[in-house]
C-alpha cells in the first residue's frame, strides 16, 4: 500500500508517528507530504496519526487568546493514489486528555487521529461514498469494469 | 439468458477465475459477452472445487460495449474517476477515427514544412479549391450531380458555412428535421432566432430557410425523404442548405444538388482526417452570392496552413479512403455488439436497448433541454476503430 499524506498550518515543528494496524511507518518531525509504504497489508487498515511531544509551555496564552500554539492540520489522505477526499472526515481524534473528537483534522494536543479502510481502497471509498450520499447504485458494476479493463491491457500489453 | 448467469448445478456462492475468487453477483462484468466460459465453484479465497463446472455464461452486446468502453478509457485515463467519466463518451460523437496512416502522412508533412512560408502563400488557398470538387467526384461508392452549378469558398469547416447560411437567411424561420447537427439549434436559441423543428404538425412553409444534413446527423445515412423534401422547398422557395460533412465517410450517398433551392453546400475534412482541429473545410454556393465569406475567400484571407494540409491529404488520399479501409471493421463491429451499421463508416445505429448511449451527454454539453428519446441511438465507432487490439481481445 502507498500511503500519502498531506499536512497543512504546521506550526512549532511538531511531531508525529504513522502507523497502520500497529506497524509504525513514520516517526519524526511533521513535514507538508510524507509518502509511506506498507507491504503484506490485506482488508482492513486502521490509519492511526499521532501528535505526541507536545508540551503544555507550547500553547502560548495571551490575555485568554492562544497566540502561538504547536499544532499540524491534515489536508489529504492518499492510498494507492486514491484520495479520500470528504471521506477523510469518517474520523476520530483521540486526545490523550480522554476527549474524543470526531471528525477533527487538527492536530492541537497530543493524541491519536485514527480512521479506518479497507483494501483494496478504491472499492471502499465508491461503496462507502454510496453509502453516505446513496449517489452511485452503479458503483460496484462499474468498479468491476474498471478492474476487467485494467486486466485486458495488461494482458494486451503483455502480448 | 442475456445479462444472467447460467448455474447448472448447486447453488455456489464464488468462483473462481485463474486466482482471482469472485462472487456470483461480480461475475458478469469478468466474463466475455457472447462466450461461453468453464468456471468452477469454490470456497472465497479456497481452492477451485473440483469437477464441478459451473456455467456457461451470455451476456448481452451491451456487455459487450461496455467492457470495451471501459477499456478504451482506461488505456487513456489511468485513474477510476477519469475513467469512468470518459467511458460514457466512448461511443458518442463524431470524431475522425486517428487512422495511423493518415497520422503518420500529417506527421510528414508537418514535419518537412516551412511554417513561415507556408503561410504567407495564398496559392495554397487557390490549389485546395481547385482540387477539391473533383476529389468529391472521385469517390467510388457516393454520387454528386450539379455541383459544377456552384462556386466553392474556403470554409472553416462546415461550421462557418453555416453561419454565414444563418446570417444571410436571417429573416426567414431556421427549420431542421429532429436529429439534426446540434450545433443549428444551439446556435439559434442563444441567438433568439426564429426556427423550429419540421414536425407532422409544423411543415415546412414559405418564408423558411432549411438545413438538412446529408448523410443525416441522426443516423449517418441518406434521408428517406431527401427528393420530398427538395421538391417541396422548390415549391416554397425556401433555401436550403446541404451539410454534407460526412459525405466522403459515407457509401451509398446520392447527392442530388441541381435543384434551383439548393442555396448552399458544405464539405468538410474533418470527420475524414484527424484534422478537425484546422477547420478545413469548402462550401459551394451560387454566383450571385457576395457575403462576408465570399470576400475572404476573394482577399485570401483564410487558413493558409489549413488549405495546405488540406490539398497534401487530398493528393495523398482518395475521398472514400477512410470508408474503404474501415468499411469491414464497421461490419465486424456491428456484428458483434448486433448494431445496424450506418452508411457513414464511423456510425452505428442501435435500438432502445442502447438507450444508455443516447445523445444526453452532447445534449448537456450544448447546454440543451431536449428528451434523448427524440434521436436516434448513434453509437460512434471511432473509439473502436482507434483501438482495435482492444477489440480483437475482448471479442477473441
Amino acid at each position: 500500500m502507498k500511503l500519502k499524506l498531506e499536512f497543512d498550518n504546521i506550526v512549532d515543528r511538531p511531531c508525529c508517528s504513522v502507523t497502520v494496524n500497529q506497524q509504525q511507518l513514520y516517526r519524526g518531525e511533521v513535514r507538508p507530504e510524507l509518502t509511506l509504504f506498507s507491504k503484506d497489508l490485506t482488508d482492513r487498515v486502521e490509519l492511526k496519526i499521532t501528535h505526541y511531544d507536545k508540551k503544555p509551555e507550547e500553547t502560548v496564552v495571551v490575555d485568554g487568546k492562544i497566540v502561538q500554539d504547536r499544532s499540524f492540520t491534515l489536508e489529504k489522505i492518499i492510498v494507492d493514489n486514491y484520495s479520500f477526499d470528504e471521506l477523510i472526515w469518517e474520523s476520530k481524534f483521540y486526545a490523550d486528555t480522554g476527549e474524543v473528537y470526531p471528525s477533527c483534522l487538527f492536530f492541537g494536543p497530543n493524541g491519536n487521529f485514527v480512521i479506518d479502510f479497507q483494501l483494496p481502497v478504491l472499492p471502499w471509498i465508491l461503496k462507502t461514498r454510496h453509502q453516505k450520499n446513496n449517489n452511485d447504485p452503479n458503483w460496484e458494476q462499474d468498479y468491476n469494469y474498471y478492474e476487467q479493463a485494467c486486466q485486458l491491457l495488461s494482458q494486451i500489453s503483455n502480448k | 439468458m442475456g445479462g444472467c448467469v447460467c448455474l447448472q448445478t448447486k447453488i455456489i456462492k464464488y468462483i473462481k477465475i485463474g486466482k482471482t475468487s469472485i462472487s456470483i453477483q461480480k461475475v458478469k462484468a469478468f466474463v466475455k459477452p457472447n462466450v461461453t466460459m468453464q468456471v468452477y465453484g469454490c470456497n472465497k479465497d479456497g481452492p477451485p472445487v473440483k469437477d464441478l463446472p459451473i456455467a456457461v455464461m451470455m451476456f448481452k452486446p451491451l456487455d459487450l460495449a461496455q467492457q470495451l468502453s471501459w477499456a478504451i478509457a482506461t488505456r487513456e485515463n489511468k485513474s477510476f474517476f477519469d475513467a469512468r467519466a470518459y467511458s460514457r463518451l466512448i461511443l458518442q460523437g463524431s470524431r475522425a477515427v486517428q487512422d495511423p496512416v493518415a497520422v503518420k502522412f500529417i506527421q510528414s508533412i508537418v514535419d518537412d514544412i516551412d511554417f513561415h512560408q507556408v503561410i504567407n502563400r495564398t496559392q495554397h488557398l487557390a490549389d485546395f479549391l481547385s482540387s477539391i470538387t473533383e476529389w468529391l467526384q472521385q469517390h467510388t461508392t457516393n454520387s454528386i450531380v450539379g455541383i459544377d452549378r456552384f462556386q466553392p469558398d474556403f470554409s472553416a469547416g462546415t461550421t462557418q458555412s453555416f453561419d454565414s447560411f444563418y446570417w444571410r437567411h436571417r429573416n426567414r424561420r431556421m427549420r431542421c428535421f429532429v436529429g439534426e447537427y446540434f450545433y443549428h439549434i444551439k446556435t439559434w436559441t442563444s441567438t433568439a432566432t426564429n426556427w423550429s423543428f419540421i414536425t407532422d404538425q409544423d411543415q415546412l412553409q414559405s418564408g423558411d430557410a432549411l438545413v438538412l444534413s446529408v448523410p443525416f446527423c441522426d443516423t449517418g445515412n441518406q434521408p428517406d425523404n431527401f427528393d420530398t423534401v427538395i421538391k417541396q422547398c422548390e415549391q416554397l422557395s425556401i433555401p436550403i442548405l446541404i451539410d454534407a460533412c460526412y459525405y466522403t465517410i459515407s457509401s451509398g450517398i446520392d447527392l442530388d444538388l441541381t435543384s434551383p433551392a439548393i442555396d448552399t453546400v458544405a464539405f468538410s475534412l474533418s470527420k475524414a482526417f484527424p484534422v478537425a482541429h484546422l477547420r478545413i473545410g469548402v462550401r459551394y454556393t451560387r454566383d450571385s452570392v457576395f457575403d462576408g465569406q465570399k470576400l475572404h475567400n476573394t482577399i485570401n484571407y483564410n487558413n493558409i496552413f489549413g488549405a495546405y494540409i488540406g490539398k497534401k491529404l487530398m493528393t495523398q488520399f482518395k475521398s472514400d479512403y477512410i470508408h474503404s479501409v474501415y468499411n469491414e471493421k464497421q461490419k465486424q463491429v456491428c456484428n458483434q455488439l448486433s448494431l445496424e451499421p450506418s452508411a457513414s463508416v464511423l456510425f452505428a445505429v442501435g435500438d432502445s436497448k442502447w438507450n444508455k448511449y443516447s445523445r444526453q451527454h452532447l445534449l448537456d454539453s450544448y447546454q440543451l433541454d431536449f428528451d434523448p428519446k427524440l434521436f436516434v441511438n448513434r453509437i460512434s465507432l471511432t473509439g473502436v476503430y482507434d483501438n482495435w487490439d482492444i477489440f480483437k481481445t475482448v471479442t477473441a
